[in-house]
């Protein structure tokens, strides 16, 4: 099945990046067909999660083995190997379909233009005066909305309808895969941006609508009654400073300490006028941080930190795709705080937002991908990568030697160093992505539950710091009482001893890289069970 | 010659050769009779001490650290036996015959030797070059076959000894 996500703005980009890493994890059971929605076309959040994309694409075409068997052991039969975790989804069918809408960019468009101001007649520009400043009228749509809602539901409607019969912009291939799924079945899609800036806002009604619109020939009503929508509303969760920083030529810029009201203004409108979601998620944080320190209203300068936020809106989506079954009436808005009688018990494994059905499973399951895929990542991206590049270290190792000398599959040649260099970008994007949200999340307070991750472990170390603290992640136990983890001070040697230990009867792939990253992550999610006590 | 690190063993080698030719005088006061029946007994002991000690070392080196970046130690096993073959045949194989050969007067009555009678004529002989020989062979094969083989499910050093053909 393939599950459809729309990003739209700059808030929506970032959530699409903390999508990509939970499937990379190995959180998704399907494939994602993602379309990112900015007419900032130089967005730095969009341009980044674009960028990740590209290494994604690169990871995943490396087929890993599937139906592969360990030997025999003690004269019992072969035991069938784990299908493959981690980099499974196909997202955008391996990068075939632009992720990114391709809206026809014309510089210096003013917002005047769009709506044709000038050629209006008198009274009705006297009507128009009534919903926009002169400022508004006169902004640069190179950037965005800049965080005016009325502009944004205008420009960006008819952006997207000028598009979405034009191929390669991204829309066309959306709608187009989208069609085609609704006549074998459901279809859910689900869309994610902030409700209290200008893309966002705008975009998160727009989008039913817009499919809505399209006609019968190319979505008959049958097909439509089985689209399922979900939508993460991202209320205020970060701060930027006051200020232009310079181009203050292209509008009104954008001003953060304006977000709540805005932010209830858009409710307000969803409320008068439901955009048609089934399920709504609405994210927030309690204390907004700082994720930028310069105020850019747009542009490749536009790159906030990533928060904590993103990651429980990538949850929302992976809670709605997972959802058993969704009926056409259905409407219900998520939401959940971590706070227990006035306690705030921070961002922790045991208060991330999870489906109260089947809950304690389902944190466990998040809990556990995200810790092995970040092991996975911390020991290939700091401690392995460079030596596999530049004096393949591997090529004594038990592991090469048993899996790969013999069966015609080598780590050498320029296309599987290609691949293993997308891998160590992919890691470390990933890593920098939990630091940072270790900085947005990772305050303890006296009533805290333990952090997310042991965010000293993720900071930068030399070499002896990342073997000391691979298999020292997390933190155990409560607050009061932590205990190590088993293997917390000589992690890097069990991981090894694993990794070299385990061996297939035949590699069932083609690839030597998707070999080595299934041989990797089974070696650390085998680790992980044992180090972390997981049952 | 200057003695460096590297051709030590072979300097220690090729001097034992060479006075091995004093052990001419083994005819004068031992029967050669003798002397062959203890060359043989001490051969089989010395080949069966040193498999033992190599299925000691095997294990020893199985159990060696990885460190960061490696994914092996198959390095340092190597380093680490090589090492422990040179202490076995240059200094613990000659040593324990002369020891054994001193100790336990072992050619005949009348024939009681001094340490140094027993080193010149019982010791520095080819037939302890035969032993050395031997007992490196021995070692080596027992780490093999014990890191490979015996202890190869649990081994940090698999194939360090008996490499994969490619």
């Amino acid at each position: 099945m393939t599950y459809y996500f729309v990003g739209v703005g700059g808030t929506g980009a970032r959530c699409l990046e903390a999508v990509v890493y939970l499937a990379a994890a190995g959180l998704f059971d399907g494939d994602l067909h993602v379309l990112l929605i900015d007419p900032d076309a130089n967005n730095g959040n969009s341009s980044f999660a674009e960028g990740l994309m590209g290494y994604y694409y690169l990871v995943q075409r490396e087929r890993q083995p599937r139906g592969a068997q360990f030997p025999p052991r003690m004269m019992l039969r072969a035991q069938t190997a784990p299908p493959p975790v981690i980099f499974q989804p196909h997202i955008n069918a391996g990068g075939q379909f632009p992720a990114r809408w391709n809206v026809q960019q014309r510089n210096n468009r003013r917002f005047s233009e769009v709506i044709e101001y000038a050629s209006r007649p008198a009274k009705l520009r006297n009507f128009l005066d009534l919903f926009y400043q002169s400022s508004d009228l006169g902004m640069d749509l190179e950037v965005g909305y800049q965080g005016r809602t009325n502009v944004g539901a205008v420009a960006l409607k008819q952006d997207l309808e000028e598009t979405r019969g034009i191929k390669q912009t991204g829309l066309y291939e959306f709608l187009a895969a989208l069609t085609t799924d609704l006549q074998n079945g459901e279809a859910r899609v689900f869309v994610a941006g902030s409700v209290f800036g200008g893309t966002g806002a705008a975009g998160i009604p727009t989008i039913p609508a817009l499919i809505k619109g399209l006609d019968a020939a190319a979505l008959p009503q049958n097909s439509r009654d089985k689209l399922r929508w979900g939508c993460a509303l991202m209320a205020p969760y970060f701060i930027f400073p006051r200020g232009a920083s310079g181009i203050a030529s292209l509008g009104p810029g954008t001003d953060s300490t304006k977000h709540p009201v805005a932010t209830q203004a858009a409710l307000l409108h969803y409320a008068h006028t439901p955009p048609g979601y089934q399920h709504a998620y609405l994210l927030g944080a309690p204390y907004r941080n700082q994720t930028n320190d310069r105020n850019h209203p747009g542009g490749d300068r536009q790159r906030n930190l990533p928060h904590y936020a993103e990651l429980v809106a990538a949850l929302a989506a992976w809670d709605f795709y997972s959802l058993p079954e969704i009926h056409s009436e259905e409407r219900k808005l998520h939401y959940a705080d971590s706070f227990d009688n006035e306690n705030d018990l921070g961002v922790s494994w045991e208060t991330l937002p999870v489906n109260i059905i089947g809950g304690h499973a389902r944190r466990a399951e998040v809990k556990q991908k995200l810790v092995s895929f970040a092991t996975f990542a911390y020991l290939y991206r700091n401690i392995l990568h460079n030596g596999f590049i530049s004096n393949r270290s591997y090529r004594d190792s038990g592991m090469y030697k048993e899996n790969f000398e013999g069966r015609g599959l080598r780590l050498e040649g320029q296309a599987q160093e290609q691949a293993l260099i997308a891998l160590d970008d992919f890691c470390g994007s990933y890593l920098e992505w939990l630091r940072a949200l270790g900085r947005t999340g990772g305050v303890a307070t006296p009533d805290s539950l333990p952090l997310l991750f042991n965010w000293e472990a993720l900071e930068p170390h030399d070499l002896r710091g990342y073997e000391q603290r691979v298999g020292n992640l997390i933190k155990l136990g409560t607050r009061q009482a932590q205990r190590p983890p088993r293997y917390g001070s000589n992690g890097y040697q069990k991981i090894m001893e694993k990794l070299n230990r385990t061996r297939l009867v035949s590699p069932e792939t083609q690839s030597a890289v998707g070999l080595f990253i299934y041989l990797l992550n089974h070696a650390v999610s085998e680790f992980c069970k044992e180090n972390y006590d997981w049952r | 010659m200057k003695l460096t690190s590297r051709n030590k063993p072979g300097a220690a080698l090729a001097l034992l050769a060479t006075l091995s030719a004093a052990g001419c005088r083994a005819d004068v006061v031992i029967q050669q009779a003798d002397l062959k029946d203890w060359y043989v007994s001490r051969l089989f002991w010395s080949i069966l001490l040193s498999f033992v000690l190599g299925a000691v070392a095997a294990k020893l080196l199985c159990r060696l650290p990885i460190k960061a970046p490696l994914l092996d130690c198959i390095g340092a096993a190597r380093s680490r036996f090589t090492a422990w073959l040179l202490v076995l045949v240059l200094l613990i194989a000659p040593l324990a015959l002369w020891l054994d050969a001193w100790f336990r007067q072992p050619f005949g009555e009348g024939n009681v030797l001094d340490a140094l009678g027993v080193l010149s004529i019982a010791i520095l002989n080819w037939r302890t070059l035969v032993l050395m020989a031997l007992s490196a062979l021995a070692f080596y094969l027992s780490v093999a076959v014990f890191t490979r083989y015996v202890f190869g499910g649990t081994c940090n050093c698999k194939h360090a000894f008996i490499p994969k053909l490619r």
